[in-house]
C-alpha cells in the first residue's frame, strides 16, 4: 500500500475527528459527495468527503462547508489523476444561501507506458493544476420540509494557477440542480452537475486531439447528521 | 491439464465452522446473568474509505500485476438483542471504487491502465457478551459472511474500449471477539481482531475464446483472512480503522484449447476509514 495513503487516510480522520469535536451538536454534517462525471471521452468516479456545518435555527445566518473529492479518468492507459478542493463561507438567506471560497484542483497525467507527449509542452499542460476563488448560489425551495428541489450556480472567474501562465484560461462554471431528502440525521440528495471550462488545452492521443472543455453528470451526497 | 477436482462442499474442512459448532456459539448457551444490558437493537450506518492494494505472483513469487487506489463503501451493521442472551449481529455492504493497474497483457506485454471495483455482501454472525470489568465488556462471536465483486480491467471506454471482468463470489465463516472499554463521558473504545476462513470461493472470467468458449470459472486456494477493527462510538457515532489482509492461493487450471487459464496467487490488503451515525 503507498505511503500517501495511509497518509491521507490519516488525516482525514484526523480533520474529521476536530470537526466532530469542535462542531458537535446542532448543526455539523459529514458525509460522501460522489459525481459521475462525463470528460467528453471517458466518464469516472469523483468521490470523496463533503463536511457541511449549518447554523442552528436561531444561530448566526452563515453556513461552511469543504469538499475533496478525486477520480481517475483513463484515456486508453493515459491516466489522468483528479483532485478537486472547495472550501466555502455562505450567507444564509430566505433568498438561498449566497457562498465564496477557493477551490483547487490538483491534475496529474501518467502516460501509457512506452508512450511519449505529442510536444514538448504537453506534459506540463496535462499535469497542470488550477485553483482560484469560488463563487457560489444556491437554492433551496420549498426552504423547509423533508423533500426539496435545489438549483446552484458556481463560478471560478479566475484561475492562479500553472495553466494561467501557460496562456491558457481555466476559469469555469458549474450549474446543477437536484433533489435534496432531509430527515432526522441523514440528507441525501440526488442531481445533475454540468461544468464548462473557457479555454483548456486537448488532449492529444496518437494525433487525435480531444477536448477537455466540459464535464457532467449525475451528483449524489449522502451526508449524517451527528 | 490437472486431475479434476473433488466438488467443495460449503462445510467440508472449515476448521472455524467446527470451532463454532463446538463452542456452542451456533446454538448459544445462555449468557452470564451479569451481562451487561443493552437496547433491543442498535444500528450503524457508515462510509468506509478504503485504501486499497491488489497483487498478483506466478508460482515462483514474481510479481506480474498490482494495483493500488481508494474504494468508497457504505455499510449498515445492526445488532439485536433480547435482554440478556446471546446477540446477533447482521451487516450489509456495497463498495465501488478505481484503482490503478500496472501489470502486463495476456502476451506478456507491460501495461498501464485502471480497475474498476463494484460490489455488494453481508454477514450473520451470534455472538456471547461477556462482561470483563466494571467499564470493559467483550464479544465473542461466530457466523458467516459472504461478498461478490465485479473486477473491471482496462475500462477505456470510448478509446480502446477493451477489457474483460472477473466475477468473484466468497462465502466465509468469520469468528472474532470485540473488546470496549466506556468511557465515562459516555463513549467507548473498541477493538475486534478477527478471521475469516473461506467455505467458498469462486471466479469467473468474462473472456472469450476462439472456439468459442466464454464460460471459464476457477476456485482460488483457500487462505483465511486476517482483520482488526479499532475505533471509537458513542450511542449517536462512530469512528474507526479496519484492517485487513487476504490471500486467495494459486487456483486450480483450466484448459480452453492451447490456452491455460488459472487465476495466480492473489493479496488483498486494505486499511478503511470508517465514520457514521449509530441510532
Amino acid at each position: 500500500m503507498k505511503t500517501d495513503s495511509l497518509v491521507a487516510v490519516a488525516l482525514a480522520a484526523v480533520a474529521l475527528t476536530l470537526c466532530g469535536s469542535t462542531a458537535r451538536g446542532e448543526g455539523f454534517e459529514a458525509g460522501t459527495l460522489l459525481w459521475y462525471a462525463d470528460n467528453g471521452q471517458n466518464e469516472a468516479l469523483l468521490w470523496g468527503p463533503l463536511l457541511q456545518f449549518v447554523p442552528a435555527t436561531n444561530g448566526l445566518p452563515f453556513e461552511a462547508c469543504a469538499s475533496l473529492i478525486h477520480g481517475k479518468f483513463n484515456q486508453g492507459g493515459d491516466r489522468e489523476d483528479v483532485r478537486e478542493w472547495l472550501v466555502m463561507a455562505g450567507w444564509v438567506s430566505p433568498l438561498g444561501v449566497l457562498s465564496a471560497g477557493w477551490t483547487y484542483h490538483g491534475i496529474k497525467t501518467d502516460l501509457q507506458r512506452g508512450f511519449v507527449w505529442s510536444y514538448p509542452e504537453e506534459g506540463t499542460e496535462r499535469n497542470a493544476d488550477l485553483h482560484g476563488p469560488y463563487l457560489a448560489y444556491e437554492l433551496t425551495w420549498p426552504p423547509e420540509g423533508p423533500v426539496s428541489a435545489t438549483l446552484s450556480a458556481g463560478l471560478m472567474p479566475h484561475d492562479f494557477g500553472d495553466l494561467d501562465d501557460l496562456g491558457y484560461d481555466a476559469s469555469f462554471y458549474d450549474l446543477a440542480g437536484g433533489l435534496q431528502w432531509v430527515a432526522t440525521r441523514v440528507r441525501a440528495e440526488a442531481g445533475y452537475r454540468y461544468r464548462a471550462y473557457r479555454d483548456l488545452p486537448d488532449r492529444v492521443i496518437n494525433e487525435t486531439a480531444y477536448e477537455r472543455s466540459t464535464q457532467e453528470g449525475l451528483y449524489f451526497s449522502l451526508l449524517f447528521r451527528f | 491439464m490437472n486431475a479434476p477436482r473433488s466438488p467443495s462442499l460449503p462445510l467440508r474442512g472449515s476448521p472455524l465452522v467446527l470451532a463454532c459448532l463446538l463452542s456452542g456459539l451456533l446454538l448459544p448457551p445462555p449468557a452470564p446473568a451479569d451481562a451487561p444490558a443493552r437496547p433491543a437493537s442498535r444500528h450503524e450506518l457508515f462510509f468506509a474509505y478504503n485504501a486499497t492494494s491488489w497483487a498478483e505472483s506466478q508460482s515462483g513469487g514474481e510479481q506480474v500485476l498490482e494495483e493500488e487506489g481508494y474504494t468508497l463503501g457504505l455499510h449498515l451493521r445492526s445488532q439485536w438483542r433480547a435482554g440478556r442472551e446471546p446477540d446477533v449481529r447482521s451487516e450489509i455492504r456495497g463498495f465501488t471504487g478505481t484503482l490503478d493497474y500496472d501489470g502486463m497483457t495476456f502476451g506478456g506485454a507491460p501495461l498501464q491502465t485502471t480497475t474498476d471495483y463494484a460490489g455488494l455482501g453481508g454477514s450473520v454472525d451470534a455472538g456471547l457478551p461477556l462482561r470483563l470489568g466494571e467499564q470493559s465488556d467483550a464479544r465473542l462471536f461466530c457466523g458467516l459472511s459472504t461478498d461478490g465483486w465485479v473486477r473491471s480491467i482496462d475500462n477505456t471506454g470510448r478509446i480502446s474500449g477493451e477489457g474483460y471482468n472477473e466475477w468473484w463470489f466468497v462465502l466465509d465463516a468469520i469468528a472474532g471477539v470485540s473488546l470496549n472499554l466506556e468511557r465515562p463521558e459516555g463513549w467507548s473504545w473498541f477493538l475486534e481482531p478477527g478471521i475469516a476462513y473461506p467455505l467458498y470461493q469462486r471466479v469467473a472470467y468474462d473472456l472469450k475464446f476462439p472456439d468459442g468458449t466464454d464460460d471459464i470459472s476457477v476456485e482460488p486456494g483457500r487462505e483465511p483472512e486476517f482483520r482488526v477493527e479499532a475505533g471509537v462510538r458513542s450511542e449517536r457515532w462512530l469512528l474507526s480503522l479496519l484492517y485487513r489482509a487476504r490471500t486467495f492461493a494459486e487456483s486450480d487450471h483450466v484448459r480452453v484449447g492451447p490456452f491455460t487459464v488459472s487465476q495466480p496467487e492473489s493479496d488483498l490488503e486494505s486499511l478503511a476509514f470508517r465514520f457514521g451515525i449509530r441510532f
